[in-house]
């Protein structure tokens, strides 16, 4: 008996056997609970330490920062099933594993801005509430990435990587969007660029995020699927996926920027051209989120 | 061999970890990480709903600001006069600017000011203004200037 409680051990076999092995589970829970805080420090410490994303939280319209906790849920149970802390097996647990994302998101950013004495004593309730919340969700995302960051990589989720269809694919360049666009939207640097910029310039970094979004799209479908990307024909990639994706990084940096009140009370034009700006990385960011998994 | 020699007594607990085999294997979710979770869960609805109703609740009253003279203290060959702005209002103000005049009987002696970078809906923030003449034989006069909205 004992020995197949050893062997079942050393398998990963999801099944526990008896206590000893329950026990075990615990353990790697534990484990990955670990991992799980590092992977949240990697991608969120950043981000803690900007004082753009600390004033944020004085002024953020508190319905807005709620639907963006709210929305930030599906973003985190999808990151589960594509990598998470670790390997799972169906919605149920990626759902789980989605909140204890966002818990350990959130004790993540709560410690960090005490200790960096960010929030203190003299912080509103309201301030506290918004900056921690609002940090948290980056932090717990990166909770989810700690797996495919910090080896012990399953390749339950590499399978899964490889055959995400279709809307798989668009999950991924949206969650990739968010969390790119989420970095540099609360920062004055958009909007500086956009005052400098001329239509000109505006057209030609619409056309560049374009063109690179193809590229990556192209090159890593080439990875993948050594001659389907070649047989494929052009216009089918470029619509369904690189025009896709650029419409998906347009909205999400008009989405991250409305969330953070950055839209109010700007002309369309205006709105326009801080939108392609933030697009440009945005659009990076959902082109790889493929390799960054 | 040494498997062996515990192998009866663990027999004898079979029929009772059979049960918790058909247990835990139909969740496969330990219990700690249902504990974690479940922090998560009512983090996320406690953070959300608090955030609803206050955004529902909040008065976008107008800024208001109350100055306070804190203490005054000789710094070398300044005087450093500590000040406190209150915000009472229910909207936050950025790059407050603040000035302090020195006055004998009606004429301006000195004039100094800050400029505080955010002063959060009922928050407060402390700064100072440094003044050569000794702010406690004249009358100091505080007043806001103005903000930009964040």
């Amino acid at each position: 008996m004992n020995n197949v409680t050893l062997e079942s051990d050393i398998s990963d076999e999801p099944e526990s056997s008896d206590r000893n092995n329950n026990k075990t589970s615990q353990q790697k829970f534990l484990f990955s609970l670990a991992r799980a805080f590092g992977g949240a420090l990697l991608f969120a410490l950043p981000m803690l330490m900007t004082v753009e994303i600390w004033e944020l939280g004085l002024y953020i319209y508190p319905l807005r920062l709620a639907l963006f906790l709210f929305m930030a849920l599906p973003l985190l149970t999808g990151f589960s099933w594509y990598s998470g802390f670790k390997p799972t097996n169906g919605l149920k647990e990626d759902m789980v594993d989605a909140f204890v994302a966002y818990a350990v998101g959130f004790c993540t950013s709560a410690l960090a801005l005490a200790l960096l004495t960010i929030v203190g004593k003299k912080t509103s309730a309201a301030g506290i509430v918004a900056m921690v919340s609002l940090q948290a969700v980056p932090a717990s995302i990166g909770a989810l990435l700690a797996q495919s960051q910090f080896g012990n990589y399953a390749k339950q989720e590499k399978k899964k990587q490889a055959e995400a269809g279709y809307w798989g694919e668009i999950f991924l360049m949206i969650a990739g969007a968010v969390f790119f666009a989420f970095n540099l939207a609360p920062g004055d640097e958009v909007v500086i660029i956009g005052y400098k910029m001329t239509a000109w310039n505006i057209t030609i970094i619409a056309i560049l995020s374009l063109v690179l979004m193809h590229a990556f799209v192209y090159f890593l479908q080439f990875r993948e699927q050594e001659s389907s990307a070649q047989d494929t024909p052009f216009g089918q990639t470029f619509f369904r996926f690189t025009v896709v994706g650029y419409a998906i990084a347009l909205l999400m940096s008009f989405y991250i920027l409305w969330t953070f009140g950055r839209t109010d009370g700007l002309s369309v034009e205006r709105n326009l051209v801080n939108v392609i700006i933030l697009a440009f990385p945005a659009t990076i960011g959902a082109a790889v989120t493929r390799l960054i998994l | 061999m040494i498997n062996q020699t515990t192998e009866p007594t663990v027999q004898q607990n079979d029929p009772a970890t059979d049960i918790t085999v058909n247990k835990t294997t139909t969740t496969n979710i330990p219990f700690l990480e249902w504990v974690v979770a479940i922090i998560g869960l009512m983090i996320v609805t406690g953070a959300i709903s608090y955030l609803v109703y206050q955004g529902l609740t909040e008065k976008k009253t107008p800024p208001q600001i109350l100055l306070k003279v804190n203490s005054i203290t000789i710094t070398g060959t300044n005087y450093l006069v500590q000040v406190k702005a209150i915000n009472q209002g229910g909207e936050t103000v950025k790059e407050l600017q603040i000035e302090g005049t020195l006055k004998n009987k009606g004429s301006v002696i000195e004039t100094s000011n800050i400029t505080f970078a955010y002063v959060p809906a009922k928050s407060e923030r402390m700064g100072g203004l440094f003044f050569t003449d000794d702010p406690r034989t004249l009358t100091l006069q505080l007043r806001a200037l103005g903000y930009e909205q964040p």
